[in-house]
Parts: structure tokens; C-alpha cells; sequence
């Protein structure tokens, strides 16, 4: 498309412009512009400048059809407008704005295929400051995306000078320096760093989001891109009308009203003071959220709908203006996000957890004190997880800050096409009729209540020595949990289901039992004809046979789920549900041995603790030390295949008193890749992915005054934790201690949290072996760990820094104030919507980097000179 | 103290912001975990803080809120009197509760949203029925008009103090949700706070 229209040979378009406001009489006006500096969203900024409009307008232009007739075509994007300006501009283009909300004209609307402006006109743009004043004569210049930097520009200055971004927002023009002159992104590492360090400019958002959201397969060209959202919305429109066609003719099932009752609740009051949402319930895009929403649950009928997500689809149906556009992104952003949705409550664990450890390393005597209260499940943190932080700011600086964080994920393009639907979708559809998809509120509750309830357990009382069966309760998506989900028609399964779990069997859990039987009594009543949902109808992964294939099934069918998102969270998701198990306890090395044949299995991935000065090495025990060596080497191999010598490593860390030493330096000399050199290269490759992105980001985010991380050689931090070092960065420094002390902390591996992040937490070229350090100085042993970035946070180790700073803010108020448990909760919870988006945004990106850098400390280690995964 | 209900949207959140800040928001964010709100009440001259956690409506939440009921001493119970579906499974939830938290809690049955007369299910002589069988306090408030809002929150918070002064409620124990002050707040002699121990309390489960 690049080449279609040629816009040199035009320096003035001329437009008369006629505004029609439903019945009021139509107001005209006439200006110019230069057609090669002006983008559809700064037409759209002159106009509203010009006729002083506040809402939402449609476009469109006065065209001749084949037949030479006058039509008025809409003009949606800067296709659009340039094709107006080439053929429909002669004398003068003459546009008509109506005032409406965008989605009345939905259908009509076209998609907007963002990229496809001709490289030309990108070097055009490069002398927009000299051109602009001289042509957009009769209009304030400082419209559109000016407008947009102006205030960005002017919201800095209110706010203290420190907390500037790095850089300007992404400007339309800088953005296609990120593509090639087809359209093809070429440089995402790139593009998201930018995004990082100043976000991006509201007239662009629409376009960058879909590629921070990962829509786009790799390797599009803008034209395909083009046609694969058009394809994509088609899909959509299909979907929705699906269920729609059979809820107007009253011919749809319990359940899809039962989800449309729930979201119609919760689209009624999500971010109603935006002025896209404000006004009567009536207001079209409320509704539009309400398709996007009940076409989701209906389409992952494992996932349904639950509350919050109206929260995040919010946003982007407000970027996007489109709903099926909006549907396609949130599709991809619930693949990364659904399992804190999921029932099992396993990932929101997990970063409670994560972001507990985190706060324990920064800021010791804070977390001390939440202790001291009982507050440092920092479960009043749960908003802040489940939104993203989104409720947490303004909603315009809440875009700014979602687009920072969407930035620091690498990129995860969908292998072929983005699925808009459940793997399973169409089977149910099948398999009953005529639309029933079954729900999962019912194993959702019963399930995250008992990982809840054990974890809660397992933490306070985890003295108390956590039997193997105690620890089966903490792998919450057990088989049959799921089986209960698939089908609302439990009640008579009730005793069965007790049999299903002998090994909780005690008054706390048969409590459990009774009430999540009054419980499914609720849900039987409140969804009766959901009951018919056919039992066959379950999740496939039911029904393993024996303890440890349950697991490993189970783990297997998370695998499923998340297979089309891409390898990479594939592995992260199996990771985090082993370290769910592992979450809470304090325990004893028995636990792990036992645990071991499982864990292996489900977390698949050995792990390496190189501390730079660290001179004590744990790791397997030593007999045989050729042959762990061989097993090194296939295992940095065969990696996530649970192979047995994986689990016959795993099985060995439980006993690694023995000369560590010695199996450090062993494993130093070990070859990698001599069993395969070719899966090693692709480990390596898909390694890259992560490790890859955060580090080049990591590189590229050393500023002046810091010392660049480049620099840092691994022996040097030994002295420079002492000494200068310190002075530079003393929160790197405690990370840094940190990874002592979780090597450490193995000197009892003991610790079920430090064998589960340790197994599950290095990047997967390295080699399974343990390596540890002496304490710096404390006097116990801490099961703090810092995981990788793949790892932290549920792979969002970003959010775990955001969440960071909020505490760290508020953290000498609460202290001071003496606060307890209720007051800081309330604290954060009044806190709702008013937190500085700079402020916060500029003190988690130096927590961040200064991670980061502790990351690639610990990755440059011999692993790294062995293996050569540099970064 | 907690306001709690199953179903979403029953107006569990106005009727708390209408107590804590006397006013009535139509649209309120839905409420995700659990929120929370506080005012000093004075109850037989002394001045008590009512910490009230207002907890989600949804399953999906019910884990997460699930762990305040523990140290609550006292509990909203919600329905809305224009959905019957709200009402129906009273005698469920109300199990649930009871088996969860503390035995001794102050449970006071609301059907909310008196104020829609013209779209009234449920029966306000249904309400008092089922109150009086469980032996639960009843009253039907409009967070719109604030009609009974008041009365509401201090009639529970007076019967918690009854129970104190009854010796019910042992005041040393934390997981009970209340305690004495003031070591660390504003000038309050006896202070039936919501929740308590939050979710470390007690023996877990």
C-alpha cells in the first residue's frame, strides 16, 4: 500500500468542513492542511479544536462512487484520509462530522490498518516544526498529538522535576522507525523500550497497543496486518452474534443468562466517570463492554467471567473505539492474565509471595512491621494484582502506566493467529446443545478456597511439619476439582467427592466439606438449568491415575491451556503451580524428597544459583560426579521434558551437604550440548526470548550516573558489594545479598521455598546444580529469593516493582502512625485512583533496573562464560 | 464488622459509603476483594470505631474475603428486597457464616433498597420472618435515602457492646475483631472493630 498514493505532488489540501449535531442546524467551516504532516488523529484534534468538541465525532468525506454519485464515506484512520485527500480532494476535500458516540456506526466501521503510511512521508514528517507554523494557518498548531506532548510536557512541570520520564512519549513518527518500510516490525525490543522510558502518545496508542498486546502473528507486513484484523473482527462479529441471535430470541440457556445478568451488573459500573462511559445506562459503549465481556466467558467457558475483568477490558475498548478490536486485545491480554482469574488462585499466590520476598529484601524492617501486624500476606494488595494497578491511578495516567508495564514483557507474538476462542469452545458447542457452555464458578470456589485455607495454613503453622498429603491439598487444580467445575450438577456426587480427598481428611477440611457443599447448594439454586450442563462435557485433563500423574497431568492440562500463547508461558505457568506448592512453607527436607518426583515433573527446569564471590556450591550430592556431569549436560538440553535425570537431580538436591565445592567446580568443566547441540541452540533460542529482552532492556536502561551494567564483571562484585560498589547502588547490593542468602538458605534445602524457586526458577540452559554462598551477615538463613525475571511475578516481574513502590511510598505513614492491620489496608484502599503516576512510574523503573542488573550479575556468572547465554 | 452478602451489586458498598460519608453514590466501582470503610460511633458515652470491611460479591472473591469473616465480631448480612434471588439462599450463607467465623458474631439481616417500594419481591414481613428464626436482627434500609442506614450499623455495633459488657466476647482476644484502645488510635475507650486478625488469625481454618 506504501506506494498507492503519492503525496508529494500536494502541499495544501483545502477542506470545508460541515459539522451536523443530530437536529441542530449544521455549522461550516474551511480550513487547510498539509497533507503530508497531518495525521488522521491530528485532522481529528483541528476538528475538535474547531468546532469546540467535547465528545466523540464521526468522519467522513464527500466522495463519487463508480456511478459518479456524491456518497459520504467514513474516514477512520489515515488510510482513509489519505485516500480522501488523493481522490476526493479536488477542488477542496469536503468532510461531514457527526456527533456521535463512535459505536453507533460499529458495523460500518472499518479497520484501521495504522502502519501503512509511506515511508516518505516519515522523512516529511522530520520537518514538521518548520512546516507546521506556515501551513495549518487559521488553526492552532497545537492540536492533536502536539496537544498531546504539550500537556504531557505541562503535566511534568506540576510534578517534581525528578520523576520525568526518560524520554518523550512515542510520537507517531518515531514509531515507524520501528518498522520497515512494508510494515514489518523490525525492531521490538526496540519499540518497547521506548514505550518503557516515556510511554507513548495518546494519538498512537490505538496502533502501538495492539502490538504492545501481542495481536499480531510475527512477521506481518502492515497490509497483512490489515487484513488478519479484519479477519480477526469478522471472527468476532460471528462469535458475539452467536450467543446474541439466541439471547434476543429467548432461546439461549441458563447460563448465558446467568453471565450476561453478572457482566450487565458489572459494565454498569465500571469506570462510569469516563466520559466514553458516562451518561445513561443506555450508553453504547457499555454495551460494547458487555459483548466483549460475555463473548469471552462464553467463548472460555473455563475462565467465565468474574469480576475485575470489566476493569481491564475498560481500557482497551477506550484506546481501541472499536469493540471487536477491544475483544481481539483483551483475548490476548487474559491469555497472560486469566490464570489470576483461575480458580485455583494459584498465580495470585504466587505473586502475594513474590512480592512479599520482594519487600523483604528492600525494605527489611517495613515488612518486619507488616509482620508485626499480621499484614505481610499483603493480601490487601489483592486490587492491585487482579486490576494490574489499573484502579490504582487516574484513568488517563492508568493508560500510561499499563503501557509501561505491557512494555517490559517481552515480545510474545501468537505462533499463527491470535485464538479468540477456548480450545475447547467448539467441542461444547458440539457436544450440547444447543449453546451450553459449563461454568466454573462452582470449582472456583471449592478449590481456591482449599488452596487458600492450606497455604494460610501451611504458612502459620508451618512448624508443625507438613505431611505429603497436607501438601496434595496445596496443589489446588487437583483433577477432581476441575471435574467439579466442568459440571454444576454435583450435589449428588457430594460423598464422592469426599472420597476423592482422604488425604485432607481432618476437622478443618471437612469443615471445607460442608461448606462447599452448602456452597454448591447455592450455586445449584442460583443457576438451576445450569445444572444440566452434561457431565462429558469436562475439561479433558481429568482423571489421572496415581498421585504423582495426577500432578503431572494436571500440570500437563495447564500446559494446554496457555499452548497456544507461546512456549515461554507455557513453561512459566507449570512453574508457578509447583510454586504454589512449595509457596508457604518454612519446612523440612523430607517435604521436598517427597515432593521431589512431582516437582521435578512440573517444574522441569533445573536451576543454578551463581553468586558472583560465592565460593560454596551446592548442589548434588557428589558420587558419581562424571556422570552428573553427563546428566548437566543433557538436561541443559532436554529441558521441561521432565526426563528422569531430571528428576533424579531434583531427587539428589535434597541430600547436597556433601562437598559442594567440589560439584561447583565440576560442573564449571562440564561441556554443554555435547548430547545434542541442536536442542541446545533452540533451548538457547527460546531462552532468548526472555532472558534476551530483559537484559537488552536492562543494557540499554543503565543511565549516565549509574555505572553501566556492562561493566560489571563477575569477580569484581565481591569487592564492590564491600566497598564502592555499595555507595553506587545499595539496593543492587541487597539484591545481591539476597541471592546469598537464597543460596544460602539451601545450606537447608530444606527450605521448601528455596528447593521450589530453585528448581523452578533458573533460565533453562543452565545446568541443575545449586550454588551458594556464606550469609553476609545474617544470622538466619531467610527464604528470601528473587527469582528471574521469566519467574517474578508470574513473568510480570514489572508489576512486582510497581506493587513495591506503592508499599514503599506509604511505608513511613504506616510506621509512623503505627497502624495496624485495618488502617493499612484502608490506607491503600482510600488510595484508590490517586497515586502519582510519575512518581511511581520513575521510582519502580530504578527498582527495577537495579534488578535487572542484579539478574544479569548473577547470569554472567561461569554458567554464562560455560553456556554462553549472554545477553 | 463486615458486610457481606453472595450475590453481587446488592448495594453492599452504598450503604457503606452512606454510613461512613453520608452520601449516596449511584455508581460505585465494583468492589474487588474487599474494601473498607471506618467512623467513630458513640455508644453509651463512649467513643468506638467501627472498622467496617466491605467485602465482593462474587465467588471469585470469596477466598480472599472469606479470610476476614474470621475476625469479624459483627456482620451485615444484605439482600436486595427488588431480587428475589438475593433472599432465597439467606439460610445458606447464613451456615456459611456462622461456620466460619467467630460464634459469638452480631448478625444483622438488611434488605436494602427499601426505597423501591414499586419493585419490591421480597416481602419486608419475609425478612422479619427469617430473622426471628435464626435469630438474627432485621431492618430494611434504603442507602439511597439513608433511611435505617444508621440504625443499622449502630444497632449491630450496640449489640457487640452489649456482648462485651456481657462478657461474651473475651476483649483480650484479638480474633474476636475487637479491641481496646487506645494505644495506638484516637481517644476511644472500647473499640468493636471490624475484623481483627485478618487472615493470620486463629488456627486458620
Amino acid at each position: 500500500m506504501a506506494g498507492f498514493y503519492s503525496l508529494e505532488n500536494k502541499e495544501v489540501i483545502r477542506i470545508k468542513v460541515k459539522k451536523c449535531d443530530g437536529m441542530m442546524q449544521p455549522e461550516y467551516k474551511k480550513f487547510s492542511i498539509d497533507p503530508q504532516i497531518t495525521s488522521f488523529e491530528m485532522l481529528q484534534g483541528i476538528l475538535a479544536k474547531a468546532f469546540d468538541i467535547k465528545a466523540d465525532f464521526t468522519l467522513s468525506y464527500l466522495a463519487r462512487d463508480a456511478e459518479g454519485q456524491e456518497v459520504y464515506l467514513s474516514m477512520l484512520s489515515d488510510w482513509d484520509m489519505d485516500a480522501a485527500f488523493q481522490c476526493a480532494a479536488d477542488p477542496c476535500l469536503k468532510l461531514k462530522v457527526d456527533l456521535k458516540p463512535f459505536d453507533q456506526e460499529l458495523d460500518d466501521w472499518d479497520v484501521i490498518a495504522p502502519t501503512e503510511i509511506p515511508q516518505h512521508r516519515i522523512t516529511s514528517l522530520l520537518d514538521r516544526n518548520s512546516l507546521l507554523g506556515a501551513i495549518t494557518s487559521n488553526i492552532s498548531s497545537q492540536v492533536g498529538k502536539t496537544m498531546s506532548s504539550m500537556q504531557r510536557a505541562m503535566g511534568l512541570k506540576q510534578s517534581d522535576e525528578t520523576y520525568k520520564p526518560l524520554k518523550p512519549p512515542m510520537s507517531d513518527m518515531e514509531f515507524h522507525n520501528y518498522l520497515d518500510s512494508a510494515g514489518f516490525m523490525v525492531k521490538p525490543n526496540e519499540f518497547r523500550l521506548s514505550i518503557y522510558q516515556g510511554g507513548i502518545e495518546g494519538s498512537l496508542r490505538r496502533v502501538a497497543w495492539r502490538h504492545l498486546l501481542n495481536i499480531f502473528p510475527a512477521q506481518m507486513s502492515g497490509r497483512e496486518r490489515f487484513d488478519y484484523l479484519k479477519r480477526k473482527e469478522q471472527e468476532y462479529y460471528a462469535l458475539r452474534d452467536e450467543w446474541k441471535e439466541k439471547f434476543a430470541s429467548g432461546s439461549t440457556t441458563e447460563e448465558v443468562k446467568y453471565v450476561a445478568s453478572m457482566v450487565k451488573k458489572d459494565v454498569l459500573r465500571t469506570d462510569r466517570s469516563h466520559r466514553l462511559y458516562a451518561g445513561g445506562d443506555d450508553n453504547k459503549n457499555i454495551l460494547s463492554l458487555f459483548h466483549i465481556l460475555v463473548t469471552y466467558a462464553l467463548t472460555h467457558p473455563d475462565v467465565s467471567y468474574c469480576q475485575g475483568m470489566s476493569d481491564l477490558a475498560s481500557p482497551l475498548l477506550v484506546i481501541q473505539k472499536d469493540e471487536a478490536q477491544a475483544y481481539i486485545c483483551f483475548c490476548s491480554l487474559m491469555q497472560r492474565l486469566r490464570s489470576n482469574f483461575s480458580p485455583d488462585g494459584s498465580a495470585m499466590m504466587t505473586q502475594f509471595r513474590h512480592l512479599a520476598e520482594l519487600l523483604q529484601v528492600h525494605d527489611p524492617e517495613f515488612y518486619e512491621y507488616l509482620q508485626s501486624i499480621n499484614a505481610h500476606d499483603l493480601f490487601f494488595c489483592y486490587r492491585w494484582l487482579l486490576l494490574q494497578l489499573k484502579r490504582e491511578f487516574p484513568f488517563e495516567d492508568a493508560l500510561y502506566m499499563l503501557e509501561v508495564m505491557w512494555s517490559t514483557l517481552p515480545p510474545a507474538p501468537p505462533e499463527h493467529d491470535l485464538a479468540l476462542v477456548d480450545a475447547d469452545y467448539n467441542v461444547k458447542l458440539l457436544s450440547s446443545s444447543p449453546c451450553s457452555p459449563s461454568f466454573s464458578f462452582q470449582h472456583s470456589v471449592y478449590a481456591k478456597l482449599l488452596a487458600m485455607r492450606c497455604s494460610n495454613r501451611m504458612r502459620d503453622f508451618a512448624v508443625s511439619g507438613p505431611s505429603k498429603p497436607g501438601l496434595a491439598t496445596l496443589a489446588p487444580a487437583h483433577p477432581k476439582l476441575r471435574r467439579q467445575g466442568a459440571s454444576f450438577d454435583t450435589s449428588p456426587g457430594d460423598e464422592d467427592r469426599g472420597l476423592d480427598y482422604p488425604e485432607i481428611d481432618n476437622p478443618m477440611t471437612r469443615s471445607l466439606q460442608r461448606r462447599s457443599n452448602s456452597i454448591d447448594q447455592v450455586l445449584q439454586d442460583g443457576a438451576s438449568a445450569a445444572a444440566d450442563a452434561p457431565q462429558e462435557n469436562g475439561i479433558p485433563q481429568e482423571n489421572g491415575e496415581g498421585d504423582g500423574k495426577k500432578e503431572s497431568k494436571d500440570s500437563a492440562s495447564v500446559r494446554s491451556e496457555v499452548q497456544n500463547v507461546d512456549g515461554v508461558s507455557d513453561s512459566k505457568m507449570v512453574r508457578d503451580d509447583s510454586q504454589s506448592q512449595n509457596s508457604s512453607s518454612d519446612s523440612v527436607n523430607n517435604l521436598n524428597c517427597q515432593q521431589n518426583d512431582k516437582t521435578a515433573e512440573r517444574q522441569g527446569k533445573p536451576c543454578i544459583y551463581p553468586v558472583p564471590d560465592c565460593t560454596v556450591t551446592v548442589s548434588d550430592d557428589v558420587e558419581g560426579s562424571a556422570e552428573t556431569n553427563s546428566s548437566y549436560a543433557n538436561i541443559s538440553v532436554e529441558l521441561g521434558t521432565a526426563d528422569s535425570e531430571e528428576d533424579r537431580i531434583d531427587d539428589n538436591s535434597c541430600h547436597l551437604d556433601t562437598d559442594r565445592q567440589m560439584q561447583f567446580n565440576m560442573s564449571l568443566e562440564s561441556e554443554p550440548g555435547t548430547a545434542g547441540s541442536a536442542e541446545q541452540e533452540k533451548k538457547d533460542g527460546e531462552d532468548e526470548g526472555y532472558s534476551g529482552f530483559f537484559s537488552s532492556m536492562k543494557k540499554l536502561l543503565s543511565s549516565p550516573k549509574r555505572r553501566p551494567a556492562d561493566i560489571v564483571i563477575p569477580n569484581d562484585i565481591s569487592s564492590s558489594r564491600n566497598s564502592s560498589f555499595s555507595g553506587t547502588s545499595s539496593r543492587e547490593q541487597a539484591m545481591g545479598e539476597a541471592s546469598l542468602r537464597r543460596g544460602h538458605s539451601d545450606s537447608g534445602v530444606s527450605d521448601g521455598l528455596v528447593d521450589g524457586e530453585a528448581s523452578g526458577s533458573w533460565s533453562s540452559s543452565q545446568p541443575s546444580q545449586t550454588t551458594a554462598a556464606k550469609p553476609p551477615s545474617r544470622p538466619h538463613p531467610l527464604p528470601v529469593v528473587l527469582p528471574p525475571p521469566q519467574d517474578f511475578g508470574n513473568g510480570n516481574p514489572f508489576l512486582m516493582f510497581l506493587c513495591l513502590t506503592l508499599l514503599l511510598q506509604h511505608r513511613n505513614q504506616i510506621i509512623q502512625a503505627h497502624m495496624d492491620y485495618e488502617d493499612t489496608a484502608m490506607l491503600f484502599d482510600k488510595m484508590v485512583r490517586r497515586h502519582n503516576v510519575q512518581k511511581v512510574l520513575h521510582q519502580a523503573r530504578e527498582l527495577y533496573s537495579d534488578y535487572l542488573r542484579s539478574q544479569q550479575t548473577i547470569a554472567e556468572q561461569p554458567a554464562n562464560e560455560k553456556y554462553g547465554c549472554s545477553v | 464488622m463486615c458486610i457481606s452478602w453472595w450475590c453481587a451489586g446488592v448495594g453492599k458498598s452504598c450503604l457503606l459509603l452512606q454510613f461512613t460519608d453520608k452520601r449516596f453514590q449511584p455508581v460505585h466501582d465494583l468492589t474487588i476483594g474487599v474494601e473498607f470503610g471506618a467512623r467513630m460511633i458513640t455508644i453509651d458515652g463512649k467513643q468506638i470505631k467501627l472498622q467496617i470491611w466491605d467485602t465482593a460479591g462474587q465467588e471469585s472473591f470469596r477466598s480472599i474475603t472469606r479470610s476476614y469473616y474470621r475476625g469479624a465480631a459483627g456482620a451485615l448480612l444484605v439482600y436486595d428486597i427488588t431480587r428475589r434471588d438475593t433472599f432465597n439462599h439467606l439460610t445458606t450463607w447464613l451456615e456459611d457464616a456462622r461456620q466460619h467465623s467467630n460464634s459469638n458474631m452480631v448478625i444483622m439481616l438488611i434488605g436494602n433498597k427499601s426505597d423501591l417500594e414499586a419493585r419490591r419481591e421480597v416481602k419486608k414481613e419475609e425478612g422479619e420472618a427469617f430473622a426471628r428464626e435464626h435469630g438474627l436482627i432485621f431492618m430494611e434500609t434504603s442507602a439511597k435515602t439513608a433511611a435505617n442506614v444508621e440504625e443499622a450499623f449502630i444497632n449491630t455495633a450496640k449489640e457487640i457492646y452489649q456482648k462485651i459488657q456481657d462478657g461474651v466476647f473475651d476483649i483480650n482476644n484479638e480474633a474476636n475483631g475487637i479491641k481496646i484502645g487506645p494505644q495506638h488510635s484516637p481517644a476511644s475507650q472500647s473499640m468493636p472493630s471490624g475484623g481483627g486478625g485478618g487472615s493470620q488469625g486463629g488456627n486458620c481454618c
